[in-house]
């Protein structure tokens, strides 16, 4: 359960919370709720002047950020684009970011960018090659670096191992961090028929810093990864049992679209929140427990 | 990694298979993916550049679905603006996540592989640079210089013409100065409250200068005629200058016409600009 860097890829341990979203940052700078941090999309402010930019450095002001990227595509075989981590990393220190996290997956080739998260191929190749990218990526931004599981429609033709097996060499190798996506891990589960038990049994817990939890568009033969909805219920069932296995840490509710007002989202947070405080006081027991 | 690598041919064919490069999905032969597992991918991109595009030119593919849908397909044309950029995504999709980089590819593959609907449509192509330089005004870097406040703009208004004259402003970076053929202005106006005027109703050209709102930091838009506008052309973007030398240079831009009108009329319009345009952020304090 614990890393080299100790629990939580050694990462401070904040609580639950909620992304960051335009339609709320009025209200988050005037009445600044009591919320421990908060998550950005950095690709919302990059390169950016204007209002997107003043609200976000006004934000940062008041609470510990961090930030999730869309459009790294760290697993792409088209040159890392240097313009692109030069801007994050001006932004990320410009917000103080804690820590940075992205995709584990590909967005990228022969230069069209799909813009989307696309699955990368579980194959030994597709390993060395995003952990090595990963590597690269942590070292020029100089804070820590994450990865999130993705929600995938498809396991790609020519697969050497499981998702959880991948993640788990992937991380190794790049010596990252987790951002363990829950809901993905559902959807995955009801999309491609791989066990979610095992996946949480497979990847490294100590490297987990992370945890993102979201509603998806269950359409039956298929779910999609829309954020636009509550939490369901198999998902909340799901975060019990990877806070078992990973202790305290830090976790964003997401929701991009449909979005609700500030007072739906808190709620959502403050579900996610009597779950957390609940399982990880268990944790802590049996940590002490063990200890002695 | 070498593009011959098992990683990278596959990718290049999920690519191939996601954007239907060439206008033709490759197939299960190339990647085997199902069908209804495809469709999702497909889904998703369509609705992510699409969202962007309409967020980019809101009021431009207002426009072209009304247009589309009136043509029927003539010209080999779609039948709506969700169709133009599925066709967009197999010819040349954008490099990176950038919404401007998408927005001007967009542009260039309208010109280029739909240039019927700028014939049926001609001031789509005015409508067009209004609301790239309206993404301008929102998203470019911040501006060098200040603001003046309302104070500040008031005791301008009353100075007299020597402490007037000995101000420095510059033009900024964020705004964008058009010449355009058809009055987009208005027609970006009607279009966003739910009016598609006929072909032809806002043929006249104008001038229009789009500036991000030094207190709301949102696009503003103005037209002005050629005196005014001249004044914001004469002053060099980014870097002061002394409103004096300005007028200065402003005047010996004017046509003959204007040069020759009294001093009166001179110093009226080009103050009157300058207060303006440093209330609509269009110029700045240096």
């Amino acid at each position: 359960m614990v890393s080299e860097r100790g629990p939580n890829f050694g990462l401070p341990a904040l609580g639950v919370s909620v992304g960051l979203r335009k339609p709320h940052i009025a209200r988050v700078l005037a009445e600044r709720p009591a919320l421990s941090f908060f998550e950005f999309c950095p690709e919302n402010v990059m390169d950016r002047g204007g209002r997107s930019r003043r609200d976000l450095l006004a934000v940062a002001a008041h609470y510990p950020m961090v930030s999730h990227g869309v459009g790294l595509g760290i697993g792409s075989v088209d040159a890392l684009d240097r313009a692109y981590l030069g801007s994050l990393r001006t932004l990320l220190r410009e917000t103080g970011a804690l820590w940075a996290s992205d995709h584990l997956c590909w967005n990228r080739a022969d230069g069209r960018s799909s813009n989307d998260l696309l699955p990368l191929p579980f194959t030994e190749e597709a390993v060395h090659h995003t952990a090595a990218r990963i590597r690269e990526v942590q070292e020029f931004l100089g804070v820590p670096f994450l990865v999130e599981n993705i929600s995938t429609y498809t396991v790609l033709p020519g697969a050497e191992m499981s998702e959880g097996e991948f993640t788990r060499a992937v991380l190794e190798e790049a010596d990252c961090g987790l951002l363990l996506d829950v809901n993905n891990v559902y959807v995955n589960w009801r999309n491609n028929g791989s066990d979610p038990h095992a996946f949480l049994r497979e990847i490294p817990a100590g490297r987990v810093g992370q945890m993102h939890m979201a509603g998806h568009d269950d359409r039956g033969e298929v779910c999609v990864d829309t954020h636009g909805s509550p939490v369901r219920d198999e998902v909340w069932a799901l975060f019990r049992e990877a806070l078992a296995h990973t202790g305290p840490t830090s976790v964003i509710i997401e929701w991009d679209s449909n979005i609700p007002s500030l007072d739906r989202l808190l709620d959502e947070a403050a579900a996610a929140r009597a779950i957390y405080d609940e399982v990880t006081s268990h944790v802590a027991v049996e940590r002490t427990g063990a200890a002695r | 990694m070498t593009p011959s690598s098992d990683l990278a041919r596959t990718l290049s064919l999920f690519a191939d298979r996601l954007f239907e490069t060439g206008g033709r999905d490759p197939g299960d032969a190339a990647l085997a993916i199902a069908p209804s597992r495809l469709a999702v991918y497909h889904e998703l991109l369509h609705k992510n550049y699409g969202s962007m595009l309409r967020f980019a030119f809101t009021q431009a593919l207002r426009l072209a679905d009304a247009e589309l849908a009136a043509a029927r397909g003539a010209d080999g044309l779609p039948a709506d603006a969700d169709e133009l950029i599925r066709r967009f995504l197999s010819v040349e999709p954008a490099a990176t996540h950038s919404t401007r980089e998408i927005a001007d590819r967009f542009r260039h593959y309208l010109e280029s592989h739909a240039a019927a609907l700028f014939g049926r449509r001609p001031e789509l192509a005015s409508l067009l640079t209004l609301e790239r330089a309206e993404l301008r005004a929102a998203y470019h870097t911040d501006d060098p210089g200040r603001s003046p406040d309302d104070a500040e703009l008031a005791a301008l208004a009353t100075s007299d013409v020597a402490t007037f004259l000995a101000v420095r402003v510059l033009r900024a970076p964020s705004a964008s100065l058009l010449c355009l053929d058809h009055a987009a202005t208005a027609l970006h106006h009607r279009l966003r409250h739910g009016e598609v005027p006929p072909v032809g109703a806002h043929a006249h050209a104008e001038r229009a200068v789009v500036a991000r709102d030094p207190r709301t930091l949102a696009p503003t838009f103005a037209t002005w005629d050629e005196a005014a506008f001249r004044v914001l052309e004469t002053a060099p973007e980014g870097t002061p200058i002394v409103l004096e030398e300005l007028a200065v240079q402003w005047i010996a831009a004017l046509p003959e016409a204007d040069r020759a009108r009294d001093e009166e009329w001179q110093l009226a319009t080009f103050a009157t600009t300058v207060a303006s345009s440093l209330q609509s952020g269009a110029l700045r304090l240096a």
